[in-house]
């Protein structure tokens, strides 16, 4: 592997860990281009947009370019923040190839929380949100237990390679069907308790993005995050609201 | 209600939130701090009598101006507080309410409960727009 190719990898794969991680374009750009002109290019053009980065160098009075599709995303703010901090700290002594080693070992040390302290986060977000929005203590847990359930759907979905809008609207169902259900066994009210457990699921990563997008001038990448925040939304919306109409056609109180 | 608990509970809600988007384990406080900060804002607007977008509008820029002061000084990101910030923000009761009258058949109830929605989302995005010029000049 020649080392522009290597140079050329580096930089789709920093880009593309960053992309999937949540970070605004206008960040992947710049830390994609430091990285690359630290490590030896002359420079480096990059254009990222939510679903793939172009990326073209200058080494050596030659030209190189590389495309890479960027599909799933994984939220992982922390893997963000370190690339990020690794590409402020990289100097031209260290080799492109030892750059891709560290970036790669930066993903893969990538469990900062362990999966059951994120469930408990899940279950606490759920509970505490559940009381924000009128809740009681018994709807607090009815909250949780719907957080709960709900991220460990999403999980096991996205594992599984479902579709991001059909995972959204599971999740939504499974967070009405859990507030339903609880309503039915104990004394709790609907609202906060649907409300609390789906709040995983509000797009604020997607928005947050689409705005600074937009006015850091990344048109494209802003007007196509907002459109699928307001996919994601109408998602979750359709799956809470498929089960409200199932309770309400049977004769549950809503 | 007691408005403490309202914001203790806000604290630990957008706290837990960040830590399932593997926030960076030292900026989880600050995360929590900023959920609560904006939130106590929507409240003390809301309790003044200015209207529920508007209210919603200074929540959010005061989240997206405090996220830009932090992110300078912690050398994190800012948009890792604020997506924390915001989620409070986020017009739940109104979008429940406009979902459950569609599911109701009550169109038109439903659609000014969805247009508040589309209202306070709104005013979110221009909040935050406002908090992160105000930074960059």
């Amino acid at each position: 592997m020649s080392s522009t190719d290597t140079l050329l990898r580096l930089g789709l794969t920093a880009g593309e860990l960053m992309l999937r991680g949540g970070a605004e374009v206008c960040r992947v750009e710049d830390t994609v281009q430091r990285i690359l002109c630290a490590v030896g290019a002359d420079g480096a053009n990059v254009i990222a947009t939510p679903t793939g980065i172009y990326l073209t160098l200058s080494v050596d009075g030659k030209l190189a370019s590389a495309v890479r599709r960027v599909t799933n995303t994984a939220y992982d703010l922390n893997l963000v923040c370190a690339i990020n901090q690794f590409s402020r700290h990289i100097d031209s002594t260290i080799s492109p190839q030892a750059a891709l080693t560290t970036v790669l070992s930066l993903a893969k040390q990538n469990e900062v929380y362990s999966p059951r302290l994120a469930a408990v986060a899940a279950f606490s977000a759920g509970g505490s949100f559940t009381v924000l929005f009128g809740g009681t203590a018994v709807d607090a847990a009815a909250g949780g237990i719907g957080g709960l359930l709900v991220f460990l759907l999403i999980r096991k979905l996205s594992r599984l390679g479902v579709n991001r809008f059909a995972i959204d609207y599971c999740g939504g169902a499974l967070g009405a069907f859990n507030a339903v259900a609880m309503s039915i066994v104990f004394p709790t009210s609907l609202q906060p308790a649907v409300l609390g457990a789906i709040l995983i699921l509000v797009p604020g990563v997607l928005l947050t993005n689409a705005v600074r997008d937009s006015i850091s001038g990344d048109l494209l990448s802003g007007a196509a995050r907002m459109v699928e925040a307001l996919l994601v939304a109408v998602a979750v919306a359709a799956g809470v609201g498929t089960v409200l109409s199932l309770w309400a056609t049977l004769g549950g109180i809503l | 209600m007691n408005t403490l608990l309202l914001l203790t509970a806000c604290f630990v809600g957008t706290l837990s939130f960040a830590l399932i988007f593997r926030a960076p384990p030292r900026s989880l406080f600050w995360c929590g701090l900023i959920g609560a900060l904006g939130y106590g804002v929507l409240l003390i607007l809301q309790n003044v009598g200015a209207g529920s977008a508007a209210a919603v509008f200074f929540a959010a820029s005061v989240v997206g101006l405090a996220s830009e002061l932090l992110a300078r000084a912690s050398k994190i990101p800012a948009t890792v507080y604020i997506i924390a910030g915001i989620i409070p923000l986020v017009p739940g009761a109104a979008a429940y309410f406009s979902m459950l009258y569609f599911a109701q058949g009550n169109y038109r109830e439903a659609l000014v409960a969805l247009s508040s929605v589309a209202h306070m989302a709104i005013a979110i995005s221009a909040g935050l727009a406002v908090g992160t010029v105000l930074r960059r000049k």
